[in-house]
């Protein structure tokens, strides 16, 4: 009886490790770095996003990587795309999302932010306390294909920064 | 046909062949194929791009198109040297450096806007003179390049 009573403890205990914490959303413990710059989208799950392929899902850090990697896939099936609610850190679509695009918090992997909204009243809350702009996700991927070259010479020279810096 | 005629035959094809090869710029012998769409660099000679980066690796592609995609795919790797082919020689120039034309009445390479290198400026005013385009910076034709992929991706 004391023996059975122990296993089922033991295997509780294995069962729960396995799911991992629950304040960690599913996408980010199947998906915890982005495959396009490394980054932990445990600490991006603000900006991070999800490309649900017919033929895999891939998670990204943001909708700058998001752009590198429809770009690359163009002949895989997206059944969905999905961003963080910047507000609330669920996933939520990204077509039909509010984008703010701008403002004064740094962006990820870009200079000029975009971030998703869940609720248009959220974004317009965060665009009249950081400045921004409103728009569509049509609006947010002409935006991040815009500044993809500029944001690509940043983060290059933002490493080399750091290479010296690690060689001195 | 008698066999030493077949031989004879043989022969000047091997010969035409192993010259063709050895006339392949160094850069298309190594590298045939573009590493994302596949496409033959030695069609594409006009338009085919190689970047090297510091770890030693180089990327060889067809057009910009496919080298912005590589520069998205891999934002942290330090660029060693970016070489794309003169529209007019087909000989690989610093890519940085060269003349770019964006535009004109010429169709792109995987891409509707064409984007074009020369090795001197006049080379490239003679281009828009003749098809039209804008010239501009290789920072430009790239700026371009990501532009029309977000067309192309719609």
């Amino acid at each position: 009886m004391r023996t059975s009573f122990t296993l089922v403890i033991v295997l509780s205990v294995l069962v729960a490790g396995a799911a991992g914490p629950s304040t960690k959303p599913r996408d980010i413990a199947d998906h915890p770095a982005c495959p396009i710059c490394g980054m932990d989208r445990g600490t991006y799950s603000h900006s991070r996003m999800l490309l649900d392929y017919r033929e895999g899902p891939t998670g990204t850090c943001s909708i700058h990587c998001t752009g590198a990697d429809l770009a690359v896939n163009r002949h895989k099936h997206l059944n969905e795309l999905y961003a963080a609610d910047y507000a609330g850190r669920q996933l939520i679509p990204a077509k039909s999302a509010t984008w703010v695009i701008g403002g004064d918090r740094t962006g990820v992997m870009t200079r000029r932010a975009k971030w998703a909204f869940g609720k248009k009243e959220d974004a317009e809350a965060f665009v009249r306390q950081h400045g921004g702009k409103t728009g569509t996700y049509e609006d947010a991927m002409k935006a991040t294909f815009e500044d993809m070259y500029q944001d690509i010479k940043a983060v290059r020279e933002r490493s080399k920064e750091r290479t010296k810096g690690r060689a001195r | 046909m008698t066999s030493r005629a077949v031989h004879a035959v043989l022969l000047a094809a091997s010969a035409l062949f192993l010259l063709g090869a050895a006339a392949l710029p160094d850069d298309i012998r190594k590298h045939p194929e573009c590493v994302y769409c596949g496409m033959d660099r030695d069609r594409y000679s006009y338009s085919r791009m190689l970047v090297e980066y510091d770890d030693g690796k180089a990327v060889p592609t067809c057009s910009i198109h496919c080298t912005g995609i590589d520069l998205a795919l891999n934002p942290h790797k330090g660029v060693k040297a970016s070489l794309v082919g003169d529209y007019d020689t087909r000989a690989l120039l610093d890519a940085e450096k060269a003349f770019w034309v964006v535009g004109g009445d010429r169709k792109g390479v995987m891409s509707i806007r064409g984007k074009w290198a020369f090795g001197g400026r006049k080379a490239a005013e003679r281009f828009v003179k003749e098809h039209g385009g804008a010239i501009a910076t290789y920072d430009d034709a790239m700026k371009a390049a990501f532009e029309d992929m977000y067309e192309i991706l719609r």
